[in-house]
């Protein structure tokens, strides 16, 4: 009987001496936290909008160049404000300064029924190559359309002839090979919808675009 | 037991061959400073031309800088400090496949939406630590603070 009330008082002592001596509680580091911005579109393009998702919570970001919030790990976004532009070029700076120029794109059109570029096309051929150099090793992609003339399967190959015919005289110029990809849609993706098998000069085209 | 030995060998690195296969999904336009790709566990420097696939992870040092220029000519910037995972690329508007998702883990990012937040919004995700960003173009900074 006594025994038991000695092994009692035992164990109380030791569990009192391990929560004194235990790990102490360390300052907890503060939590990660983001600040997101809608910033305006580098070659003044639309503003669109974002939503910011934290804690089963959502903020939107819209309307306003640079609308942001401030997003702590673990809580919902509190309401949007707006930070000034001075405060998005000292804290965005660095990356604002470096985004590469948009993709350009040229359309190139074609006589009909065939490969044969219009001679008003082969003259924009130097301009594409001129921004192929200012840009480095850009990727260069090369799509042939057609319009509806004939049928859909002979349009994919025509388009893809037109397409091959528009990457030799690049190559041919000096671009690398391996930075052209060359793919056809045929008759699919016309800039003027029509019936079928009709002519239309600006559907027979290739877009070549420089990204 | 020597021919199963070989037929997972054989298995892994056919893997490891369709997964090299998966096209690009853009390029380095900017590297300065420290800055690298991280692709199944080797980091390379990101040298301005240098090719990025899903899945890659871009880091930068202290003095580095990097920008990409994707297929769906969406771009993407980081700052010093940053790391930034493609978790997802899928640009295919032929068949209807596409996506885009990034992790930034941490420091800074410009990213200017392109085609495939044109087409399916829906599908660009922007994560980070703390929150998941969903953009619906067009220009969208991020900074995570990580401490």
């Amino acid at each position: 009987m006594r025994r038991w009330w000695v092994r009692a008082a035992l164990l109380l002592a030791v569990t009192a001496i391990a929560a004194a001596c235990g790990p102490r509680r360390v300052a907890t580091p503060a939590p990660p936290r983001d600040l997101v911005v809608l910033a305006p579109h580098p070659e003044d393009g639309p503003l669109g909008s974002a939503s910011v998702e934290s804690a089963g919570a959502s903020a939107t970001l819209s309307e306003q160049p640079g609308a942001s919030v401030t997003v702590t790990a673990g809580q919902p976004p509190p309401a949007p404000t707006v930070l000034p532009p001075a405060e998005i070029a000292r804290i965005f700076g660095d990356v604002l300064a470096i985004i590469p120029p948009p993709a350009r794109r040229f359309v190139l059109y074609f006589e009909l029924g065939g490969d044969t570029l219009t001679a008003e096309s082969r003259a924009q051929v130097p301009e594409i190559l001129t921004l192929v150099r200012e840009r480095g090793r850009p990727d260069v992609s090369v799509v042939g359309h057609t319009d509806t003339t004939g049928a859909a399967d002979t349009n994919v190959a025509l388009g893809l002839r037109r397409a091959t015919t528009v990457r030799d005289l690049l190559t041919g110029a000096g671009l690398e090979a391996s930075l052209v990809e060359i793919a056809s849609h045929g008759e699919t993706n016309p800039i003027e919808r029509t019936p079928d098998n009709t002519g239309n000069a600006r559907n027979r085209r290739v877009e070549v675009t420089v990204r | 037991m020597r021919w199963r030995v070989c037929l997972v060998a054989f298995v892994l690195f056919a893997a490891r061959d369709v997964a090299a296969q998966s096209p690009p999904a853009g390029r380095v336009k900017v590297a300065t400073g420290a800055a690298t790709i991280v692709r199944g566990g080797s980091a390379v420097a990101a040298a301005v031309g240098a090719e990025v696939f899903e899945a890659d992870v871009l880091r930068t040092g202290p003095d580095g800088r990097l920008s990409l220029m994707l297929k769906d000519e969406s771009r993407l910037s980081l700052g010093p400090n940053s790391e930034l995972a493609l978790t997802r690329f899928a640009y295919s508007p032929q068949d209807q496949q596409l996506g885009l998702g990034v992790r930034l883990a941490s420091g800074v990012l410009s990213y200017v939406s392109g085609i495939i937040a044109r087409l399916a919004p829906d599908t660009v995700r922007l994560q980070t630590p703390t929150s998941i960003i969903g953009v619906r173009g067009t220009h969208v900074l991020v900074r995570a603070e990580t401490p």
